[in-house]
């Protein structure tokens, strides 16, 4: 169990450490490697607690009703990052439910704006739901 | 048309624009404990809503990455990786007048079939007890019904009385005693009980009970069974304190019993062990006594310009082979107003209700009985307190002077008549005039055993001849000297037809 909190707490600063230095990668997983020091057996699990943490945090995903264009895409895009920041990975899905417009879902946020939650937003209204 | 018009008027008003919403999502279920990673600005104590499975959480515990919430409902609908949302208040329940008579789980939700509950008001779970300039101290009585509690230990509108005692002595029908018996009270207080880890039988059980003796319908009971996830036994208190925090701050009187507090500190100590705070002394974590701390301090005796109402705690804890210096009984006593404690080798004695009188105390005193009570019980304690000196003494030697026989037989006399079933609580008059009767009127000189049928000939013999010795005690609330001298004229009468 202890081990286990030792492996997160490793992985969230290597994460937090790439995301701020992205260039300086080599430096920093030297630096990993020497104050794990005798506790370098850890270091595969630590890799891959980063990925997952890595796959979580930085993936954003767009739902549409329908395939866009590029040109669109690029927009939002561009949009995104100007929100969330870079280094985000964009997934684009497809989910024919939401009839039209698009949903975004990062970590802490969902932005609803497709007809689907327009229209239960009236239904909900109307049996007088909040 | 109508239809038409109708919708367009609900219609009316509703924005069409995008919406953000907090979310964020499972990445952990350990028992009732959810980990959540997102939920970036969720408050501590904020109620958080699971999408895919309908069911709501509590956060309680915010770290850095991570919010550990506990889940209100049945924890295997939930996987990894649900979505869950801010609902963006904190944990609140709907309280009003609605709820009397009903049963109804911590969430507020009927469970006795009887149909929906259409209170409108709500009130926030988690409060502040009053201040200290909101209170006034206890000075009105809250009579059990129960003779050997109101004459030794009285409890007042506003006070926390503990009731402790083994598994099976009585505790509970203490209280459901003081329950049934505010049915003829003056002002009478709504009843709130509190079932934390009873049996479903035992609920089953009660609700006839309260049913049968018409006390139903001024009482609510807020039941969290054994089976129940643990937060809920935890917020049960909580539910039934807000709920008579409502007909306290009316101005109205409540009376809350928490069945019982251990429970309610074990489900505690599971939530916050999977929670991983760091546990104390037995495993409870360090919090547990705020937590008994902050429910109790919100009984309270409210001062006239908040409209004088109370709420009246009576917390049960069970103990351990009567062991009360344990770490949650010296905790809820120290928090009280004063304890009954009931002892299992009384209890074997025959002498119920069990209560152990010189463990038991209430530091409100006498200021929460009526004058007729006070001067009924005049010397009550001497007499008892004498009695049990002298019975440890008894029992070494053969030979005693007269005078410490007669203050053993009156002792013997008076533990006899203090004796009570359970379910007939007294009204306050009789029990005002039996313990006279007890103490002033030389009932030691009656036999043993016809002491048993003693209070019931008394009463019966007032009722025929001197009805208005009740009334007068009922409506001054006084035992003037003629009333006395008219109590001690019957049961003169009644001790002859005794044959002494």
């Amino acid at each position: 169990m202890k081990k286990d909190k030792e492996i997160s707490s490793w992985a969230r600063a290597l994460f937090l450490a790439l995301e701020a230095n992205k260039e300086r990668e080599e430096e920093i997983i030297k630096n990993l490697f020497l104050s794990l020091d005798r506790k370098k057996y850890l270091i595969p699990a630590i890799i891959k607690k980063y990925k997952r943490i890595k796959e979580k945090e930085g993936r954003i995903d767009v739902s549409v009703a329908k395939e866009v264009s590029e040109e669109l895409k690029q927009k939002i895009n561009k949009r995104i990052e100007e929100l969330e920041g870079k280094n985000k990975t964009i997934n684009y899905i497809i989910e024919e439910d939401l009839i039209g417009g698009f949903r975004i879902k990062t970590k802490d946020y969902l932005v609803k704006a497709s007809i689907k939650d327009t229209l239960t937003k009236i239904k909900n209204n109307a049996y007088g739901y909040n | 048309m109508d239809i038409i018009e109708k919708f367009k008027k609900q219609l009316e008003g509703i924005e069409i624009k995008s919406e953000v919403e907090e979310t964020g999502e499972v990445t952990e279920i350990k028992d009732v404990v959810a980990k959540i990673s997102g939920l970036k600005n969720v408050e501590n104590f904020e109620l958080i809503f699971f999408e895919e499975s309908n069911i709501y959480g509590l956060a309680l515990n915010l770290e850095e990455f991570e919010v550990g919430a506990v889940i209100l409902g049945d924890a295997t609908k939930i996987k990894e990786g649900h979505i869950v949302k801010r609902t963006g208040s904190v944990f609140s329940i709907n309280v009003g007048e609605e709820l009397l008579g009903r049963v109804v789980d911590p969430l507020g939700n009927p469970i006795d079939g009887k149909g929906e509950i259409n209170a409108k008001e709500r009130l926030p779970l988690e409060r502040k007890g009053p201040s200290v300039m909101d209170r006034q101290p206890v000075k009105e009585p809250m009579h059990t019904g129960v003779k050997i509690v109101d004459a030794l230990t009285p409890i007042g509108r506003g006070q926390r009385q503990l009731i402790i005692g083994d598994k099976g002595l009585g505790k509970t029908a203490i209280a459901i005693d003081t329950i049934i018996n505010q049915k003829n009270e003056k002002d009478r207080p709504v009843c709130i009980y509190v079932a934390c880890g009873q049996k479903k039988s035992k609920i089953k059980r009660l609700v006839k009970t309260l049913e049968e003796a018409g006390a139903l319908d001024y009482s609510i009971i807020v039941a969290a069974f054994p089976d129940d996830p643990a937060p809920m036994l935890y917020l049960a208190p909580f539910t039934g304190v807000t709920m008579g925090e409502y007909f306290r701050d009316k101005g109205g009187h409540a009376l809350l019993v928490y069945d019982d507090l251990t429970r309610q500190a074990w489900a505690w100590r599971e939530i916050s062990l999977i929670l991983r705070r760091p546990p104390g002394r037995e495993a409870y974590p360090g919090d547990v006594f705020y937590l008994h701390s902050r429910l109790l301090e919100r009984a309270a005796k409210l001062s006239s310009e908040k409209g004088g109402g109370s709420l009246t705690a009576l917390p049960i804890i069970e103990t351990q082979a009567g062991d009360i210096s344990g770490y949650i009984p010296t905790n809820v006593i120290s928090i009280t107003d004063g304890q009954i404690f009931l002892d299992s080798s009384l209890y074997r004695r025959d002498q119920k209700p069990a209560m152990d009188i010189g463990a038991s105390v209430s530091r409100v005193g006498s200021s929460a009985q009526t004058k007729a009570m006070k001067k009924a019980c005049g010397s009550l304690k001497l007499n008892l307190t004498q009695f049990q000196e002298l019975e440890r003494f008894s029992e070494f030697t053969e030979e005693l002077d007269p005078e410490t026989k007669k203050i053993l037989e009156k002792g013997k006399a008076i533990i006899k008549i203090l004796r009570q079933k359970d379910l007939e609580p007294l009204s306050f008059e009789k029990e005002a005039v039996i313990i006279y009767a007890a103490t002033n009127c030389f009932i030691e000189d009656l036999n043993l055993n016809n002491l048993e049928t003693f209070q019931n000939k008394l009463f019966e013999e007032i009722q025929v001849s001197k009805p208005e010795i009740f009334e007068e005690v009922r409506n001054t609330r006084e035992l003037s000297d003629e009333t006395r001298k008219n109590i001690e004229d019957v049961v003169k009468r009644v001790k002859e037809s005794y044959g002494s």
